[in-house]
């Protein structure tokens, strides 16, 4: 098991500190999303701004195992990483790994911090396949994935809708553990 | 949602009832399971033997909504055919389609029927792309989708480990709801009044 909290400090100099999401972190979670610029909130697949809507995002469903981690500075989250996985089915050895990062934090070593952490908690759980669901037209995020060995596996096209509507490809990349 | 339950005539002259599934199938659903041929069974989702895993998969989940019929001989259901929607996020606009026929009630024209329904349940919804998930084995489902214009846009690796612990590659078929029908009103236009091919 991995222990949290964790202290990273950033290529910058900042400390941050990670640690799994609490329920009491709601309201700072709303504040992170409300702040993230609308282009990245866009890429989204919920839109984090309805506060019921991050509830039930948060929430983790029946027969699921989830790990969320937050990044904190101080009192404010700065990023979002989370695995979660079946813990049944012909699927329960698959995991799917999400991150968003606050604009201010990017380009400073904590998005591949928190990708490692949750990689080495979905071998912890022994799944054997690490999957990404992003819209296509997100080529830097694409690039830092494939610089952690994800490969593209294929795009669905159409297949998701930003909050205004508009259709986008979905790409799936993943990686063997 | 259509009215049902409704009674449907199949090609050899049987007649079965279609009717949503409800709380009180579950008997029925494990014996429907039980009685599937174990090649039939070892590329389902969850082992369908256990009690506990049909009443799982009767479960309403949070994030997903489920549309699922059944159609019955008397008593017995000899095919379960479900749609899942996620109820909301950026995959709003599409559903998944599964199906399952007793051995017996195959190449009846049931599967079809059964797909019309959901598909129907599917334009009702709002849903604009329709997708399966096949494994390579599963070749007759494989040429229902063909059939029905869905394509292979993706192919998944090793992502389904059946019951023998092997895993397997998943293609990931999908077609608009609206080619769907094009399609399917322009196979109808080649028929004639006896839903036979005109030459």
């Amino acid at each position: 098991m991995i222990r949290y909290p964790k202290a990273f400090k950033c290529r910058d100099g900042r400390v941050v500190a990670v640690r799994p999401l609490a329920p009491d972190d709601i309201d700072r979670l709303m504040t992170f999303f409300a702040d993230l610029p609308e282009e990245d909130r866009l890429h989204l697949r919920v839109d984090v701004t309805d506060r019921e809507t991050v509830k039930q995002r948060i929430s983790p469903p029946p027969h699921w195992s989830v790990l969320r981690l937050v990044a904190l500075a101080g009192d404010r989250v700065v990023a979002e990483a989370s695995i979660e996985h079946r813990t049944y089915g012909f699927e329960s050895h698959i995991g799917e790994i999400r991150l968003i990062v606050a604009a201010d934090y990017r380009r400073t070593g904590l998005a591949h911090y928190l990708c490692r952490q949750i990689l080495a908690h979905g071998i912890t759980e022994n799944l054997e396949k690490i999957e990404v669901h992003l819209m296509e037209d997100q080529p830097a995020v694409i690039r830092f994935f494939e610089k952690l060995d994800f490969v593209k596996n294929g795009i669905l096209e159409g297949f998701v809708k930003d909050i205004h509507g508009k259709d986008h490809n979905l790409l799936v990349m993943s990686l063997r553990t | 949602m259509g009215s049902y339950p409704k009674t449907v005539q199949l090609k050899n002259g049987t007649n079965v009832v279609i009717r949503p599934m409800t709380a009180d199938d579950l008997e029925r659903s494990h014996r429907f399971f039980l009685a599937l041929p174990a090649d039939d069974r070892y590329m389902l989702r969850v082992d369908v033997t256990d009690r506990e895993a049909v009443l799982l998969r009767m479960d309403p989940s949070p994030a997903y909504d489920h549309y699922r019929l059944v159609a019955l001989a008397g008593e017995v259901i000899v095919a379960d055919a479900t749609l899942y929607q996620p109820r909301q996020g950026w995959k709003r606009h599409t559903a998944e389609v599964r199906a399952i026929v007793a051995h017996e009630f195959r190449d009846r024209g049931l599967g079809a029927l059964l797909f019309h329904e959901l598909f129907q349940e599917a334009t009702r919804r709002k849903v604009e792309r329709l997708y399966g998930m096949i494994m390579s084995q599963q070749e007759a489902a494989r040429r229902i989708a063909d059939a029905l214009g869905f394509r292979v846009e993706l192919v998944l690796p090793d992502q389904r480990r059946t019951l023998d612990g092997e895993l397997h590659d998943v293609a990931v078929m999908t077609v608009s709801l609206k080619d769907l029908w094009r399609r399917l009103e322009d196979k109808m236009l080649a028929m004639d009044g006896h839903g036979r091919e005109r030459h």
